[in-house]
């Protein structure tokens, strides 16, 4: 009869997508598939409602032993019943979440396993109904009935129809159906998804495994824990491989979230949603909502319990604000819970209640950080963290009322741990005095009891931990974001390298890129816009300077010529553009550029309780001068500059004027083919600026660049070969000092140019 | 580091201690530590009433290990204490090789360290015969002082109790030829 | 007296921040917020008075305990007033304007001391007043109301005596000083031998605990002896029992107090005639020493060279270590809080197990004292780290230059941390020693060894932490134009950190403890829990140190 009832709901659920195959219409097609997903799911759900869910409540010796052990199946059909009874949920779901997306590997595997497992159910069919769903069989097993008794109802349990039965059988109809009909227009319209490298055959592997795991029920994972030994005494501590399972649960959110986090958007949704729907499932499995109108205590109004319902709704429907609600107010609600287990300590580790209890908890807490991470709901704002405070309000007042009214009637309810003293008793003798104090009122010969001490306090606490919340979910997306940013930043990082290993070709690292240009400074285009503003402060400059060159920049304050300075340098990136220094990008190739540049800044940054010579010994050995290098160059340029005195004292004793020239050796010690000085002369006398200048001098002669900008006029005219004069970023002439001379004095022409563009204007 | 992070961990430090002095220490009936406040010398012989005064308790024995005449006496106040530097005097008439046992008792009854110290200073002996050594003395297995005599002379005994309390007896042993 | 006045109000506007005083909101902000500052520490004194009161003092003995107060807080005020002003009258930087003006250098000395007296006052305000008023509150029933109205009067001229005091000893501490620092070997030598002599002293001080403390049934002999110390005091710090009979005034035959008595009068009168005969001496005795000493401290020592010394060259590596090294080294302000902190937690460690060994602690009595240790070795440890978290800012504009040398950026970065890196070894191994010397019967030789490697694996990685906080929210151009007075948010969150690392360290560790001492009676595998979880955050902090830097420092 069964049988029958399982072809019937197989042909009526393939009447419709048939026809619509052979009229092809697509839409009503589609439509019908849906209809028949939303069945099945249906079918599935009433299924928790009419589950004899004493057996699920029964020890597992009783049930899984008793049944292994009694004919007429005997262990191995008995265990393929019950492992019947797992895969029909994942089997299930699948189809379901089939219905509604088309990704690669959910088609594969409603092509590929679905009929196996068809095939598998249709033959244990008989065992499954037989051990889950006989009529009685609980209440044999319960009342210590005897081998025969139990046998007789085993063997006759798939003649007999039950509700459950039945409702199993369409289940197994529906998902044939459904198997059925991808196959054939899987056939007929030619798309079988074959395998197309191993990365398929490891999300087909990975999905299978993960999700036949994720509708384990939890007597499986009872047995994984010892539980499987009729004669067992309670398991107190944990071993070595209950503990890798443990931690391997702990992690599986973690490896999760690295697993899918870069899939398409609609692949994380429908995995989301399957795994939430089976969760709810197999939670729905270890309650017994089959009392659910006879027993209220039975609802699922704990917070963590509205959990397993609320998150695959918020993920269907997409609702926002329920979804904020769970998210800020039951995470935490877990977390406090996962701290004060409300079972015994003197419980079996194996025990039934100590895995719903750890299995719900984690799940509402995790799952909706999961859910966030993997971008399926938007970070939340302020505003939904009030609507959340809101709902958990009306939550509360709801659970209050229901707790006083129930238990006036007799209930023993205690949702949301309002009514018991769980907590009072796990804080200790103070929240129990605080407990105690209640208020009582009689009404048509029922006592209701108030405790509204206890309840405001509970009330207030969980209030202002939800405002905590707030702030650790800041600090946790900031985090998140500052890793992201590194990522994002470490990739574009090796980006360049492989750009620049590329344009290099088989050249080595250490050759300019532009092995042509010899000693040159060359601005390409070069702009610089700084973060915190929105203009340019230096626009497309072009410069070349060539080597035996003494360079001048002009310009007023704030016209960018530190800005380019400090980018030819290395102490500011450079925004578009290019700069090169002998053939070397400064941005691609940058230590090899340094290492032949020496920079004078405008305030000279020393270390001062060093002394001269340490310090300059300090930078030659950063730029690896040799021992008969520095020896020579540090003994002239001490001479030059009247320090021998003062070379071994420490900085901190030294003039300005002493501290300049100081830093003008350490800029030299390397002999650097581009020398650049940022206004050097500020505050010198006049003895130490004619230093300065000879050195500069000298320096050119060699065939090096000196790149040096000033403000005082005097010394560029005197001393530069060419000059540039740049304003507002923006580069208004290049031209030799002799050729301006010819026209008029340098200063009258700078002025004219940073003023006629004024008139211009 | 700033003040206030110094004030922190001085803080920290301090509750540590107090911590684990007011909730980490061995509490309860049977770990109170009950210490000595007197010890009381236990004699021998009987009291000897017509003897003792309001400032001496005499006891006497005869034939002690059927060897000797053994006279205790037990000072009562403070001023008699002073005066022979002593708690207890005993003289002990004996021939050669007498030992006997002396007994003390801690009082209260309930003193968790039952057991006593004895010190005796042997620039305290006063003897024919010094260098022979006119005492041996010993502690047998119940804690009790064992004087054996080998001859005549004086030495001065203190008891005290090994809980460490601050109290002591002095026990002035003198020994005569019978 | 104009020129002293004016000298006085510029001195005072750069000292103390008096930008409230524009605003009318930002005034009563700042008032609102002393007055609440004010009744905080009044409060706080009050319940610890409380406290006291309910295990061991009566309100009699209030005089006595505020008696300590004083000689305690007064005396380091002595010694701060005596820092202050060396630093102020012969070191500041504003001596070289202020010696310009046409006044004549006992003005600007006076000005100098005016101004410390100000600073002083708002301090002693802050701290000292509210205490002696909390406390006297507690035993208001004996002394009288006039008390309250009466302390806050004296008390603007009591802070007179320790600047008057620091001014004078301010004079020998600069011959000290200018001498010391003119001989480094002296200043080195003398350092150590300080050092050495607070460590020995300390340590001797601690070996002399009783071996048996017993805070419940010890409790009377405790307060007995108290008691005596604090009668024994009373007599002995005469100056500071004066000030507290000045504002307490005298014990009646009720046993009250009464202010208005002629000892109190006595007192004030030859409190203000010290206070003259002080300000005489320093006055007088300064006045032809002051300029010259001033003037002094702008002279460097130049010692004349010839210039001839060689030339060393090193490896990369090594002149980053070999500048910091030396740079740590002479910058007394980064090194010795340090050396301080390193020298302290063995310290603190042998007085915290002497005081546990002398507990008679049950099994989780035990278990305690093994998680107070990790949390006292790992607290001052980590929040010393502190210091590490504005190391690179305080480079100031040097911090730029290393931009523009041609190196692997993080040479530089890690040089500057070797220094601390290598300082923590042998103070976190003394330590260890220490704690496994009295512990030797649960944690062997090899237990030791890896809590050695985990507070130090927890240390390395919390200065990793600081250095990044430092390097990814860097304050260079608040160093180079503000100084070190800049409030640095990275301070805070390392410190914060610290915290939270010596905690849940501390309180897995307990848990970890209690778990294995009840079935296992041995530590091991615990100590192995904790070495691994440190050696995690090593690793994760040694990779996203790496990572950041590289991505930080990257050209675009």
């Amino acid at each position: 009869m069964n049988y029958v009832i399982m072809a019937g709901a197989f042909i009526i659920a393939a009447i419709g997508p048939t026809v619509c195959i052979l009229k092809k219409n697509g839409k009503v097609e589609s439509a019908f598939i849906k209809g028949l997903s939303i069945a099945l799911f249906c079918v599935y759900f009433i299924h928790c409602f009419t589950y004899d869910s004493n057996l699920i409540h029964m020890t597992l010796k009783e049930k899984v032993y008793s049944t292994l052990v009694y004919p007429p199946y005997g262990a191995s059909p008995a265990v393929m019943a019950y492992l019947g009874e797992w895969f029909a949920l994942a089997a299930a779901m699948a189809m379901v979440v089939r219905g509604f997306f088309e990704n690669a590997t959910l088609k594969r595997i409603a092509l590929f396993v679905m009929p196996v497992y068809c095939v598998i159910n249709v033959v244990f069919a008989p065992s499954v109904v037989s051990v889950s769903m006989g009529a009685g069989l609980a209440e044999a097993i319960a009342a210590g009935g005897s081998q025969e008794t139990i046998s007789e109802i085993i063997r006759n349990g798939f003649n007999t129809v039950t509700v459950s039965s039945a409702e199993y059988m369409v289940e197994s109809g529906l998902i044939l159906a459904l198997t059925v009909y991808y196959w054939a227009t899987a056939i007929i319209r030619k798309d079988i998804p074959l395998f197309d490298g191993w990365r398929s055959v490891m999300a087909f592997v990975a999905c299978i495994v993960f999700g036949t795991l994720a509708a384990m029920p939890n007597y499986w994972w009872q047995f994984l824990f010892g539980a499987s030994n009729r004669g067992a005494s309670a398991i107190k501590s944990f071993r070595l491989y209950h503990r890798f399972i443990i931690y391997g649960g702990i992690l599986l959110p973690i490896i999760a979230y690295f697993a899918v986090r870069h899939k398409e958007s609609d692949v994380i949704r429908c995995l989301l949603i399957y795994f939430t729907l089976t969760a709810m499932f197999v939670y729905c499995y270890t309650q017994n909502f089959a009392d659910l109108i006879k027993n209220p205590t039975s609802w699922p109004l704990h917070l963590c319990n509205t959990a397993m319902f609320l998150l695959p709704i918020c993920l269907v429907f997409k609702t926002k604000k329920l979804f904020y609600f769970t998210y800020f107010i039951n995470v935490y609600g877990a977390l406090m819970a996962m701290l004060m287990p409300n079972y015994s300590d003197t419980t079996s580790i194996t025990a039934d209640s100590i895995f719903r209890f750890w299995y719900n908890h984690y799940y509402a807490f995790y799952m909706p950080l999961l859910i966030v991470a993997l971008k399926q709901f938007e970070r939340p704002t302020k505003k939904q963290f009030r609507y959340s405070i809101v709902g958990f309000c009306m939550y509360f007042v709801l659970v209050m009322v229901l707790n006083v009214v129930l238990r006036g009637f007799g209930y023993d309810s205690d949702y949301f741990f309002l009514a018991g003293d769980h907590i009072a008793s796990t804080l200790g003798n103070w929240a129990e005095n605080i407990y105690d104090l209640n208020i009582t009122f009689d009404i048509g010969g029922h006592t209701f009891m108030l405790r509204p001490l206890y309840q405001g306090l509970f009330f207030l606490i969980y209030i202002a931990i939800g405002f905590g919340m707030w702030f650790i979910y800041e600090l946790g997306f900031s985090l998140a974001d500052a890793h992201g940013a590194l990522v994002e930043k470490r990739k574009k990082i090796k980006l360049d390298q492989y750009a620049l290993m590329s344009a290099l070709g088989e050249r080595s690292i250490e050759e300019p890129m532009n092995d042509k240009a010899g000693v040159k400074l060359e601005l390409k285009h070069f702009s610089k816009k700084y973060s915190t503003s929105k203009q340019y402060a230096v626009k497309d400059a072009n410069l070349e300077v060539h080597g035996g060159e003494i360079f001048g920049f002009l310009g007023p304050n704030g016209a960018g010529k530190s800005t380019i300075i400090k980018s030819i340098v290395g102490i500011q990136p450079i925004t578009e553009g290019a700069i090169e220094v002998c053939g070397y990008d400064c941005e691609k190739q940058p230590v090899q550029a340094k290492r032949i540049i020496g920079y004078v800044p405008d305030h000279y940054a020393l270390y001062e309780k060093l002394t001269g010579r340490e310090y300059i010994n300090y930078i030659a050995d950063i730029y690896d001068v040799s021992e008969a290098a520095r020896n020579e160059r540090i003994e002239k340029y001490v001479k030059m500059f009247e320090l021998q005195g003062s070379i071994d004292n420490p900085i901190k004793t030294y003039s300005h004027g002493m501290k300049q020239k100081i830093t003008i050796m350490a800029a030299l010690v390397h002999d650097p083919k581009l020398w650049i000085l940022d206004e050097p002369l500020t505050g010198l006398d006049p003895n130490s600026i004619y230093q300065v200048k000879e050195c500069m001098k000298e320096h050119a002669a060699r065939g090096n660049i000196v790149f040096f900008s000033s403000h005082i006029i005097d010394v560029v005219e005197r001393i530069c070969d060419r000059i540039t004069i740049i304003k507002k970023g923006q580069i208004l002439v290049t031209r030799d000092v002799a050729d301006i001379e010819k026209e008029c004095p340098l200063e009258d022409y700078y002025l004219k140019m940073i003023n006629g563009e004024n008139e211009s204007k | 580091m700033k003040k206030s992070v110094i004030l922190i961990i001085a803080t920290v430090y301090l509750a540590s201690v107090f911590i684990v002095g007011l909730l980490g220490i061995k509490m309860g009936i049977y770990n109170v530590v009950v210490y000595a406040q007197e010890i009381v010398y236990v004699p021998f012989g009987r009291l000897d009433e017509a003897a003792s005064t309001e400032h001496d308790a005499v006891y006497v024995k005869d034939n002690v290990s059927g060897k000797g005449y053994l006279n205790e006496r037990v000072y009562k106040t403070p001023e008699r204490k002073a005066q022979r530097e002593c708690d207890v005097a005993i003289a002990e008439f004996f021939t050669e090789g007498l030992t006997f046992e002396l007994k003390f008792q801690l009082r209260p009854d309930n003193v968790t360290k039952k057991n006593l110290e004895y010190q005796y200073d042997k620039n305290s002996v006063v003897s024919e015969n010094p260098e022979k050594g006119f005492v041996e003395f010993s502690v047998n297995s119940d804690g009790n002082a064992v004087v054996a005599f080998k001859s005549n002379g004086t030495f001065i005994l203190t008891v005290r109790p090994a809980d460490g309390s601050n109290i002591s007896l002095k026990v002035k042993i003198s020994v005569y030829q019978s | 007296m104009s020129h002293l006045k004016a000298l006085v109000m510029m001195q005072l506007r750069d000292k103390l921040d008096m930008s409230f005083v524009k605003s009318r909101k930002l005034l009563i902000r700042k008032i609102v917020f002393t007055v609440l500052r004010f009744a905080i520490v009044a409060a706080a004194a009050y319940i610890v008075r409380m406290l006291l009161g309910l295990l061991m003092f009566s309100n009699s003995d209030t005089p006595q305990l505020m008696i300590v107060v004083v000689t305690f807080l007064m005396g380091i005020s002595c010694i701060t007033c005596m820092i202050e002003l060396v630093k102020s009258l012969y070191f500041a930087d504003d001596n070289r304007v202020l010696i310009t003006f046409p006044v004549g250098g006992n003005v600007i000395f006076v000005s100098k001391i005016i101004v410390c007296y100000f600073y002083e006052l708002v301090k002693e305000y802050l701290l000292i007043v509210p205490i002696l008023l909390g406390m006297g509150i507690y035993s208001i029933n004996i002394l009288t109301p006039w008390f309250i109205p009466w302390l806050l009067l004296v008390w603007l001229i009591v802070p007179a005596l320790p600047v008057l005091i620091g001014a004078l000893l301010s004079i020998p501490s600069l011959f000290v000083a200018r001498f010391v620092n003119r001989h480094p070997i002296v200043k080195v030598a003398l350092f150590a031998v300080i050092i050495g002599l607070v460590v020995w002293g300390l340590a001797v001080l601690i070996s002399l605990l009783p071996e048996n403390i017993d805070l419940i049934n010890q409790g009377n002999t405790v307060i007995r002896n108290i008691r005596t110390f604090l009668l024994d005091f009373e007599k002995a710090v005469v100056p500071a029992s004066m000030l507290v009979y000045l504002i307490t005034g005298k014990k009646t035959a009720s046993l009250s107090y009464n202010i208005f008595v002629g000892r109190t009068f006595l007192i004030l009168g030859g409190l203000i005639l010290l206070i003259a005969l002080l300000f005489g001496i320093a006055f007088f005795v300064s006045r032809p020493l002051f300029f010259t000493m001033m003037s002094k401290s702008f002279e460097f020592e130049k010692k004349s060279t010839e210039g001839n010394r060689k030339n060393k060259k090193r490896g990369k590596w090594a002149t980053f270590v070999h500048k910091e090294f030396k740079l740590c080294i002479a910058n007394e302000e980064v090194f010795l809080p340090f050396l301080a902190t390193y020298i302290a937690v063995p310290l603190l460690i042998y007085l915290l197990n002497k005081l546990y060994a002398a507990m008679n602690t049950r099994l989780a009595g035990q278990v305690m004292t093994y998680a107070f240790n990790l949390l006292i070795i790992l607290l001052p440890l980590l929040a010393s780290n502190a210091a590490i978290s504005k190391l690179y800012s305080k480079e100031g504009r040097a911090g730029y230059i290393k931009k523009t040398k041609p190196i692997d950026i993080l040479m530089p970065i890690f040089a500057k941390l070797i220094f601390f890196i290598v300082l923590s070894i042998p103070s976190i191994a003394v330590t260890t020693m220490i704690f496994g010397s009295f512990v030797s019967d649960i944690f062997k030789w090899y237990d030791l060894l890896m809590l050695f490697f985990m507070v130090l694996f927890i240390q390395y990685g919390h200065i990793l932490f600081s250095a990044l906080l430092d390097m990814m929210n860097p304050q260079n151009e608040q160093y180079a134009t503000v100084g070190d007075s800049v409030h640095n948010p990275n301070e805070t969150r390392s410190t914060i950190v610290a915290f939270a690392l010596s905690f849940f360290f501390a309180g897995f560790g307990y848990m970890l403890f209690k778990e294995v001492t009840l079935s296992t009676q041995t530590v091991t595998l615990a100590v192995v829990k904790l070495l691994a979880i440190a050696t995690v955050l090593l690793g994760a902090m040694i990779s996203l140190f790496i990572k950041c830097v590289r991505a930080y420092y990257y050209e675009k």
